[in-house]
């Protein structure tokens, strides 16, 4: 992996080169919260954030989105995703979110609507530092290594910055004047002393994780479920804010004229009354607790079983906005301390 | 595509008890407009044409809740000539605010002091009917869909209708207005300790309050799916007593609410 | 490869039309479809395993997932059998013989005939289960050399509840296949088979089977797996040749919509075929 030093003076320069390669998008501070959003230049640019409510899913797979249009003589397909999507300021743990949807759209048979988007998608991470709800460090997703096109590392007057891929590396080629490619041995140390530093920071860990996929296999009747079910609202908040979870509806749409339409992908939530609804109305999960338990396992255990790896990142996110405290560290905390009650295996 | 029938449906639009703001929607959904009067046969259109008889319709679109013996005898009639019958707005699908009124006794002693003479309610003339305390069509008659709102929202009554004009039966998937708050991208009030009823009401406003910056009071209704005890919960930890909570709850909820909370 | 098909291949959604080429009623409330490709070159390359299902698709009206009923052995046709229960069957239930509407697939794992080569086949059927267990049927009839015992145990309400009656009814008396069948209930006293449910059709093979030859492959209702696997089990059936399709609602077929995991696996891609084995402790199942 190549890397240069960038001075944060030409940092604004950057920006503008940048800029012209695609729709540029980056974390902005709206209110009490931070969002991707279309940016003009550099100063409209919030690097001291931990968290937007959205990760970067939604250029990926947004909300809602056509996927063909129809008439009464035939139909055509739409792909959204013609123009290039730079996102720059993406985190490590949204990095790792976009490598698990892209083995869930891409590795098996591939989906063309979110290769199309994938494809003119250009991620440039940058450095974070954790809050209080930042799990990353148990998930094991706080560094990355690939994923990414270019990935600036914040170490005061200037950035590291780590070419991911071809697209970066074209990127850099064009900023050639804006970057050095001299790592001097300071910079090694500033690095290693910032990695100790942020390492320091986290205060959030679930020591559990390593374990849970056996914790809730063992734990799949426990009365956790049934309490946490009793709590959950099934708002679906949960799922749309978690940057791995991709469930989608599909609807046609009929305009006024009904001589015309489109069919409509539309994020879904397994948290939803309906979601396990087959035809003749027969629910395979009809209490929020059975659909709590598909979230949690599929997510924390069933991923694990599949690709090796949960499905969590550790963004923190549904630590941050369930409105009742349903989470993957409550969740876990809680049937690990179900497993040490009744097993009296922990300290 | 979907061929649908030649021949266009009958619709009929009823109105009840309620501002009337679900027909004025349907009018004021000016791109649709034309398309609306002519791609099905609207026979019977309260706000918009004069008095028809009808002997039948495919549709039947019926707005308000219910409040006369004399209402009660007209729907009856309509799901008797209509094959599908529609409730528009939250006041035909969960009772609307005037729900709030449903208590039998309370509304005795009510109507005593609007309408009281001498501690007696005259009586009505046969053009009204005898007054009765506001409740949901649902609760006389089968409903087929149900369309919330306060009012309703093009975006959420144009795929049901023309789905509906179209001879096919619309997929009913209820959805709380936090997963249209989740998708615009918003922030949670309850997360700042400030009061909302997104978790427990009916979606397909595209969550437009809380777009901008203002909480969602539940005017399209209560959500299939919602959890009132932990609502009551939640809305008790940012600083309701008990009983706002409900009564916040019950302004648009209706029966559901009602029902929900029967056994506490 | 014509400019058309170019276009049909270039994409895991891209669907395909066929033409409603006979339809029938099979009982009160469900109906026989047959198709046809209408592209040339779909037809030939059209080749799936019984078990598998496709996707139907209407614009406008939407997608829904359908089990092949017709074996692979028969060419140029597939056909289906559908109960009508939800928003798309009732529109598809109006459409007539000569209307095309859009198709892709085939999905999912389907039954891997190879490996039954030799054996004994229980096929177990109720309700609805007869359509997609239908498949594997007619190829066992087709290829009846190929395999050792071959039975049929269907199970239906009533008589007039039983899908592909007569078709059934002519295939026990052709006898390629040791075909049982059952009614829960007769009322009119003139059903010349079985009386009772399926489950009592499975103790008669007892003294046939040689239970480490035989595999059991069995579709229904969500309430009759448990009973005809305690069964199965009985004649000592070894569970990892329990075969059972499952039904889950899915908007996608191709393991991205999430709809229809079941224990970690998606039904469209590991499934619609999974061996008790595999499933017995999953709670969800059925």
């Amino acid at each position: 992996m190549k890397t240069y030093t960038m001075d944060k003076k030409v940092f604004p320069e950057f920006i503008k080169l940048v800029k012209s390669k695609g729709k540029l998008f980056g974390p902005i501070k709206q209110k009490n919260k931070y969002s991707f959003e279309e940016i003009n230049d550099s100063s409209d640019l919030d690097f001291d954030y931990q968290r937007t409510i959205i990760g970067i899913k939604k250029f990926l797979t947004p909300p809602k989105y056509k996927t063909m249009i129809f008439n009464k003589e035939g139909t055509e397909d739409v792909f959204d995703g013609d123009e290039t999507n730079i996102v720059i300021g993406v985190h490590p743990c949204d990095i790792h979110s976009v490598k698990i949807l892209d083995r869930l759209f891409l590795a098996n048979i591939k989906d063309p609507y979110y290769a199309k988007k994938r494809d003119n998608l250009v991620i440039i991470g940058h450095s974070c530092l954790p809050d209080d709800n930042c799990l990353c460090h148990s998930t094991g997703t706080d560094m990355v290594e690939d994923g990414f096109d270019l990935f600036l590392t914040d170490l005061g007057d200037y950035y590291l910055v780590w070419v991911g891929s071809d697209k970066g590396l074209s990127l850099t080629i064009a900023a050639d004047n804006l970057l050095s490619e001299e790592t001097t041995e300071e910079s090694i140390r500033d690095y290693v002393a910032w990695q100790q530093k942020r390492s320091s920071m986290f205060k959030k860990g679930m020591p559990s994780f390593k374990y849970m996929a056996d914790i809730m296999n063992l734990n799949y009747d426990s009365d956790v479920w049934e309490q946490f079910g009793e709590k959950c609202l099934s708002c679906g908040t949960c799922s749309l804010v978690c940057p791995t979870c991709n469930c989608f509806n599909v609807e046609d749409i009929i305009a006024m004229n009904t001589e015309e339409g489109f069919r409509e992908r539309q994020l879904d939530s397994c948290t939803l009354p309906y979601y396990s609804v087959v035809a003749g109305d027969h629910d395979f999960r009809p209490n929020r607790t059975a659909r709590l338990k598909l979230y949690y396992t599929h997510k924390l255990k069933d991923y694990i079983g599949r690709w090796g790896q949960p499905g969590c990142v550790g963004c923190g996110r549904c630590v941050t906005y369930c409105p009742v405290n349903i989470n993957v560290v409550t969740v876990s905390d809680a049937l690990f301390g179900e497993v040490c009650e009744t097993q009296e295996v922990c300290e | 595509m979907w061929k649908r029938d030649e021949k266009k449906p009958v619709i009929g639009i009823f109105g009840f008890s309620g501002c009337a703001g679900d027909q004025l929607a349907i009018l004021h959904m000016e791109e649709h407009t034309v398309d609306f009067f002519t791609q099905a046969d609207i026979k019977f259109f309260h706000m918009a044409q004069s008095h028809q008889e009808v002997p039948k319709v495919d549709v039947a679109l019926v707005e308000g809740s219910i409040n006369t013996q004399r209402q009660l005898k007209e729907l009856k009639e309509i799901r008797e000539m209509a094959d599908v019958v529609v409730a528009l707005g939250t006041c035909a699908c969960y009772g609307g605010i005037q729900y709030l009124g449903e208590d039998e006794e309370t509304f005795k002693e009510r109507m005593k002091y609007v309408y009281g003479k001498n501690g007696e309610v005259p009586e009505f003339l046969d053009l009204v009917g005898q007054p009765k305390p506001a409740q949901p069509i649902s609760d006389f008659i089968e409903v087929d869909i149900m369309i919330p709102g306060c009012p309703i929202s093009a975006e959420n009554f144009v795929p049901i209708y023309t789905k509906l004009i179209s001879g096919l039966k619309p997929q009913k998937y209820p959805m709380p207005v936090c997963v249209e708050c989740k998708y615009e991208g918003n922030d949670c009030f309850l997360l700042h300790g400030k009061f909302c009823l997104g978790p427990v009401t009916s979606a397909g406003c595209n969550a437009i309050c809380p777009s901008l910056d203002v909480s969602c009071v539940g005017c399209f209704g209560s959500y299939e799916g919602a959890n009132f005890p932990a609502m009551i919960d939640k809305l008790k930890e940012i600083g309701l007593t008990e009983e706002d909570a409900i009564r916040k709850l019950k302004m648009f909820g209706g029966n559901r609410v009602e029902e929900a909370l029967k056994g506490d | 490869m014509t400019e058309e098909n170019k276009i049909r291949e270039d994409h895991s959604y891209r669907d395909f039309p066929v033409e409603i080429i006979g339809l029938k009623d099979l009982t009160s409330d469900t109906r026989y479809f047959k198709v046809r490709c209408l592209n040339e070159d779909m037809k030939n390359k059209f080749n799936y395993k019984p078990g598998q299902f496709v996707i139907f698709s209407i614009p406008g009206v939407g997608e829904a997932t359908f089990s092949i009923s017709s074996p692979p052995t028969r060419r140029d046709f597939v056909e289906f059998g559908m109960r009508k229960v939800g928003t798309f069957t009732e529109a598809f239930f109006k459409l007539k013989e000569g209307d095309v509407f859009n198709m892709r697939g085939p999905y999912g794992n389907g039954f891997e005939m190879e490996s039954l080569k030799g054996r004994d086949i229980i096929i177990v059927a109720g309700g609805l289960g007869a359509v997609p267990l239908r498949s594997v049927l007619l190829y066992a009839e087709d290829r009846r050399e190929e395999f050792n015992q071959v039975f049929f145990l269907n199970g239906a309400r009533s008589p007039d509840d039983m899908l592909f009656r007569e078709d059934f009814m002519a295939m026990a008396a052709r006898g390629i296949v040791d075909t049982r069948l059952s009614v829960d209930k007769d009322p009119t006293g003139e059903w010349p088979y079985d009386v009772g449910f399926v489950t009592t059709l499975i103790p008669q093979l007892a003294e046939k089977i040689k239970a480490e030859n035989t595999t059991a492959l069995i579709c229904g209702p969500p309430g009759m797996y448990r009973f005809v696997i305690q069964e199965l089990l009985k004649l000592n059936v070894p569970k990892d040749q329990i075969l059972m399709t499952l039904e889950r609602r899915m908007k996608c077929g191709q393991g991205h919509c999430g709809h229809c995991v079941v224990g970690g696996r998606y039904t469209c891609l590991d499934g619609p075929i999974f061996t008790y084995y595999d499933v017995q402790h999953e709670k969800e199942l059925i």
